[in-house]
């Protein structure tokens, strides 16, 4: 369908809008996702390679230019990309002990009598460091 | 109309990553080169993806993204001075 709809721009369906949109919701949500683990400082390769993942040949493979399908896609890519962060936003200040320095450099709470990191524990993503 | 708004969300999710990028005092030169450089490259695709007159709305909206971010890191680094703890 999207393709019938690549190659005429017009009859991009309502199905067709919403599907494109929930793609590039996807994409935005996971764009933050990989911006959240990344693990040195930005480099100007990162954004240029989001700007690849955003609008790179696959998209444009999928979503003609120019027509309400791009539109679509750059609508569901911001609300993705935005609703992850509101989301990160409400858990973090939710989570007993911590606060919005989370965001600076991930502080939070030192873990209690009865907690500990476990050699080789993965949470999302991140290793946790554990000290000798 | 959608393809308007599109370009405004492209332009959000791109402002909001370049507030990611730390200018530090010694590396301004590079660092503005470098800020430049994916500017321009965002704006090319926009232009690639929406047409040229949509390059306006993706900049407006890279902007206030871009000082909307840096300020709210700004703000956050001013009340959560860096930890003194060992």
């Amino acid at each position: 369908m999207l393709q019938e709809a690549a190659q005429s721009p017009e009859l991009a369906s309502t199905i067709q809008k919403i599907g494109a949109g929930a793609f590039g919701a996807v994409v935005g949500w996971y764009v933050y996702y990989i911006n959240r683990y990344r693990k040195d400082d930005v480099q100007l390769s990162d954004i240029v390679t989001l700007i690849g993942a955003i609008g790179g040949a696959a998209v444009l493979a999928l979503f003609p230019n120019k027509t309400d399908l791009f539109g679509a896609y750059g609508i569901g890519l911001a609300a993705g990309f935005f609703m992850y962060f509101f989301i990160l936003i409400v858990l973090v200040n939710k989570a007993p002990g911590f606060n919005s320095s989370w965001f600076i450099d991930g502080r939070g709470p030192k873990l209690e009598a009865t907690q500990e990191l476990i050699q080789g524990g993965k949470g999302m993503g991140a290793t946790p460091q554990i000290e000798d | 109309m959608l393809p308007f708004l599109g370009a405004i969300g492209f332009g959000l999710v791109f402002g909001w990553l370049l507030g990611l990028y730390d200018i530090k005092p010694e590396r301004l030169p590079a660092a503005l080169t470098s800020l430049s450089g994916a500017s321009v490259a965002g704006v090319a695709v926009t232009a690639w993806l929406g047409g040229l007159s949509k390059t306006a709305p993706f900049s407006v909206a890279a902007l206030v993204a871009l000082y909307v971010h840096s300020q709210w890191r700004s703000e956050l680094r001013k009340r959560y001075p860096k930890s003194t703890n060992p």
